[in-house]
């Protein structure tokens, strides 16, 4: 490669000088990066006891979430302690209410290199019928973090006590509107506090996360919701006013808070975050995991971070975690989720008014009314569309085999990248190759891929700055 | 407000670096034909998940305002207009450059771009807020009818006929059936297959409407002839009696065009138009437009540019997307854990500061660079497409599959890809069904939860003051161009059926 790169600088430098050192440069850096690359990864195979190399977190949600910051908390204080000699990776899997993550994580190789965080959204989902698998797939690690919810009022709402809320719950059953994500832990929250008093029912209402849940409580859309503990915290001054705190004894952080049970209800819980791996994972890869956790829930990092979200250290492992799994598929699975039906039936009402749209178009007699423009200047209109030229004859022919040639080879571009055992750049240059010959003049003549040096570069270079990039940069598992 | 702006600048030096390499980038792809901001934004979002979100919303913000004045440079020299926001400007533009004074048509250009963006970013600052603020007060029935009125508006002002707009946007929020309801968190329509249990992604679905169709497309068509480029561009510095003579069409040509930025779904080329055709028909020399009007290149550039601001009003106020590139920032803010709404302002104010003074930086910078850089930049309009749009495609695949680590994902952005180029090459938009596409699961979730809430019932719909209004309102834009076309075309039906036709 060296050799080519030399001759091929030769040649221009005397009228492209400044581009030819920067050519030189590109490539020496690839080279070297290249070479760092292959030496790291063969240090990283000499070692001889679990984990070889970084093991990859699963987080089931978008970036940004709870569920992200705490696992890339424990990735940080297992990096800065040096806990486990080898990375955690975190792999961002979002949406489906966490059954994609889950989903996957489900169908990873049990090697202990693949494992999730994940918490009661994976009891939920199986409850509410969104998925047919449980926390029985999993291998569960450790129970991590424990905060507690808050219920809350907005500042001016008629209801001071437990009581009164449950009382309106009965007097008037499906009334008072219950801001809720639905599946969720959140839903499941306000259907455990039904059950505390018979015959009360919430109306419960789809608004999702901690913020639209506030802003329904407080636009006066909604009477009463569930937050965590940090989330009222940071919602108090907005106008949030709390009723009872799911915990069995005060919290010394908000003492004026009643707990439910002082009130006269038996609402205990806490949103944790449950640690996973796939099922049919060896008993010690769990238990070196599950050390792990435990040595990073006790650094300065977690301790610091938890309590300012008024969250609690606490981790459970081994029996004490397979109880508290057990006492919370119990709770669950005692309830009844179905959400009331009052929707119309939108995807139907879609796909006719598309149909109607589409008849519309078709029909001669419809483009006679509304095939008008709808205003502006149609003169101005028509130059616009002067800009690309009418194709005639054989140009049109080209035209079309080039787009055939072009959706064909992506094609089999991704297809190669899904089924074919081979590295990603290799492709990639392939594909990249062909593509240029395909679509440059003169077919498979490569001197008319001018300029040639560069179109090289360009094969070459970019698969592997994408790769270096990628994988190496952010981490993510190219194909 | 203004402490967000000092950070921004003194701060940190990476987010000035990331302002002028945004706004240096977005100038280069702008004014590359085939190449547009909407598809360098999608493809460097992947790039920003390791950023912190205001970072990430520094350098796409930087990237927007540049994507959008790059354009005209290639619109002026050479006759090909960088991005569809340009077209409009090569009217004036090129005729101008023709007879002699490429420097002045620049120099018309960029000033224009520069106070549009200015005047629009005026705007921005002190609507956003005030707009929060109230829309933080509408009851789910309430914003369901905005979001409406949004939806039937795409329809009927973008491209030029109404029902292929609403087909568009029909099609648009087809495509978000399948997947988990936003309203009850049911799955539906997904065939059976586990990866469509989430439905189709923002990102994918956007990189393949408007990369991929778009890389088809060019690579595919038969390459055009480029005119020389001018030698000497002296004379972009313009005096300051100039910049008087001109400041009215300016400042009017500018508030048209974030007007029409606030609109959903209508981008920078509309309000382009728009302003153009007002400028025409109050010039004192209308016979001069189409010919090397100052006026007219100063009309499309300031409005162009100033949808900008207008646009993002309604993103960072109510979490609507006012163009297709907001509907990808939009998709970067949740990205970054970011909940768009009217909450935005109350729980992240510096995000939404950041925001808007990037926007105040990057137009500077914009104009530095253009003013200083516009010859060579018009070069890169030259450079091989051979060379250009295999490592575009392969950044699309790239892009896509780094969203979620799937190739799912890539099916998605090749098949929309395919769908994208179907309805470009049958002239049916695709900003109403982008628009669709991000608003109909907003609207969805808005009437879910107000239908959950009052039991099922439709009264508060009309009896909801706001809401009977804003209903009204999208009745209006839906039955007013159908009466327009009547009243125009009805008695010469043989002139209207060869209009149809075309």
């Amino acid at each position: 490669m060296a050799s080519k790169t030399g001759s091929a600088t030769g040649n221009t430098l005397r009228r492209l000088r400044p581009w030819a050192v920067i050519r030189a440069a590109i490539w020496g850096l690839s080279c070297v990066l290249f070479v760092v690359n292959l030496v790291s990864n063969a240090t990283s195979e000499s070692e001889s006891a679990y984990p070889l190399k970084p093991i990859t977190v699963i987080v089931p949600f978008n970036t940004g979430g709870e569920s992200d910051a705490f696992a890339r908390m424990i990735q940080h204080a297992a990096a800065q302690h040096k806990l486990l000699g080898q990375e955690l990776v975190i792999q961002n899997i979002g949406g489906a209410g966490a059954t994609i993550g889950s989903g996957r994580a489900r169908k990873a190789d049990p090697d202990g290199y693949t494992m999730m965080i994940l918490h009661e959204a994976l009891l939920t989902a199986q409850s509410s019928g969104k998925v047919s698998y449980g926390a029985e797939s999993f291998e569960p690690i450790a129970a991590t973090g424990k905060t507690r919810l808050i219920i809350a009022v907005r500042d001016d709402s008629p209801y001071q006590t437990l009581s009164e809320i449950m009382a309106a719950a009965v007097e008037t059953p499906d009334q008072l509107v219950f801001a809720a994500n639905l599946g969720a832990p959140v839903h499941y929250a306000g259907l455990i506090l039904e059950r505390q008093l018979p015959g009360s029912a919430f109306r419960y209402t789809q608004t999702g996360g901690g913020a639209q849940r506030f802003e329904a409580v407080v636009g006066g859309h909604a009477d009463v919701s569930a937050f965590s503990l940090g989330e009222y915290i940071s919602y108090k001054a907005g106008g949030l006013r709390a009723i009872a705190i799911s915990a069995p004894q005060r919290d010394p952080r908000v003492p004026e808070i009643l707990t439910a049970r002082e009130q006269g209800f038996d609402f205990v819980h806490a949103n944790m975050h449950f640690w996973w791996f796939p099922k049919g994972t060896d008993q010690a890869k769990i238990d070196r995991i599950a050390k792990l956790l435990e040595d990073c829930m006790e650094t300065d990092i977690v301790q610091n971070q938890l309590a300012t979200r008024l969250s609690d250290p606490l981790i459970l492992t081994g029996d004490k975690m397979h109880d508290e799994l057990a006492d919370r598929i119990s709770k669950i699975q005692s309830v009844d989720s179905a959400s009331p039906d009052v929707l119309p039936n939108i995807p139907l009402i879609i796909l006719a008014a598309t149909g109607l749209c589409l008849a519309g178009m078709m029909l001669p007699m419809f483009k006679l009314f509304l095939g008008m423009s709808p205003g502006g200047d149609r003169q101005v209109q028509t130059e616009m569309e002067d800009g690309e030229p009418l194709l005639s004859g054989n140009d049109k022919k080209r035209y079309w085999a080039t787009v055939t040639k072009v959706a064909l080879l992506t094609t089999l571009y991704i297809l190669s990248l899904e089924y074919l055992p081979m590295d990603y750049r290799w492709l990639t240059m392939g594909f990249i190759c062909l593509f240029g010959i395909v679509i440059g003049p003169g077919g498979i003549v490569f001197r008319r891929l001018r300029p040639f040096p560069i179109f090289v570069d360009v094969v070459v270079l970019v698969p592997f700055w994408i790769y270096a990039v990628f994988q190496s940069g952010l981490h993510i598992e190219l194909p | 407000m203004f402490d967000v702006l000092l950070d921004l600048i003194w701060g940190s030096p990476i987010n000035l670096l990331w302002v002028v390499l945004g706004t240096a980038l977005g100038i280069a792809i702008g004014a590359i034909p085939g190449l547009t901001g909407a598809m360098l934004i999608a493809l460097t979002l992947p790039l920003t998940y390791s950023m912190a979100p205001a970072e990430a919303m520094v350098l796409l913000i930087s990237m927007y305002v540049g994507s959008i004045s790059g354009g005209l440079i290639t619109a002026t020299l050479l006759r090909m207009p960088g991005t569809p926001a340009s077209v409009i400007t090569t009217l004036d533009g090129y005729p101008l450059a023709q007879s002699g004074k490429p420097g002045r048509a620049l120099g018309l250009g960029i000033m224009s771009s520069f106070v549009g963006g200015m005047i629009s970013w005026a705007f921005l600052l002190s609507l956003a807020k005030p707009i929060s603020v109230v829309s933080m007060k509408l009851s789910p029935f309430d914003y369901f009818s905005l979001v409406t009125v949004a939806l039937v508006l795409i329809a009927s002002v973008s491209g030029k006929s109404l029902i292929r707009g609403l087909f568009a946007g029909m099609l648009g929020m087809l495509v978000t059936i399948p997947g988990e309801s936003p309203a009850t968190g049911v799955t539906r329509w997904t065939l059976g297959i586990e990866q469509l249990n989430g439905g189709f992604a923002l990102l994918p679905v956007l990189i393949g409407m408007f990369a991929v169709s778009q890389i088809i497309h060019e690579a595919s068509r038969p390459a055009t002839k480029i005119a020389t480029i001018a030698e000497s561009t002296d004379g972009v510095f313009l005096s300051l009696a100039d910049w008087r003579r001109h400041l009215w069409n300016m400042f009017r040509s500018s508030v048209i065009g974030t007007w029409v930025g606030i609109l959903p779904g209508v981008g920078a080329n509309v309000g382009s138009v728009m302003a153009y055709s007002a400028a025409k028909g109050l010039s004192k020399k209308p016979e001069l437009f189409g010919k090397g009007s100052e006026e007219g290149i100063i009309a499309s550039e300031a409005a162009n540019n100033a949808t900008i601001g207008g646009a993002l009003i309604p993103l960072v106020a109510m979490g609507i997307p006012g163009s297709v590139i907001d509907a990808i920032l939009l998709g970067a803010l949740v990205l970054h854990g970011l909940q768009p709404g009217a909450l935005l302002f109350q729980n992240d104010p510096d995000i939404v500061y950041t925001i808007i003074m990037t926007m105040l930086l990057a137009n500077i910078a914009m104009f530095a660079i253009m003013v200083g850089t516009a010859r060579w930049i018009a070069k890169l309009a030259v450079i091989p497409r051979h060379l250009l749009l295999p490592i575009v495609m392969a950044f699309c695949v790239v892009g896509s599959f780094a969203l979620n680590n799937r190739l799912f994902d890539v099916w998605v952005m090749l098949g929309f890809g395919l769908v994208g180029f179907v309805l470009e090459r049958t002239k049916i938009p695709l900003a109403p069904f982008v628009i669709g596409f991000v608003l109909a699961p907003i609207a969805e979730e808005k009437l879910g939860s107000a239908l959950q809430a009052s039991g099922g019932s439709y009264l508060p719909l009309l009896s909801s003051p706001v809401s009977l209004v804003l209903l009204l309102v999208a009745l209006g834009l839906a039955i007013y161009p159908i009466i327009k076309a009547w009243q125009a075309h009805g008695p010469t039906k043989n002139k209207a059926q060869g209009d149809a036709d075309d």
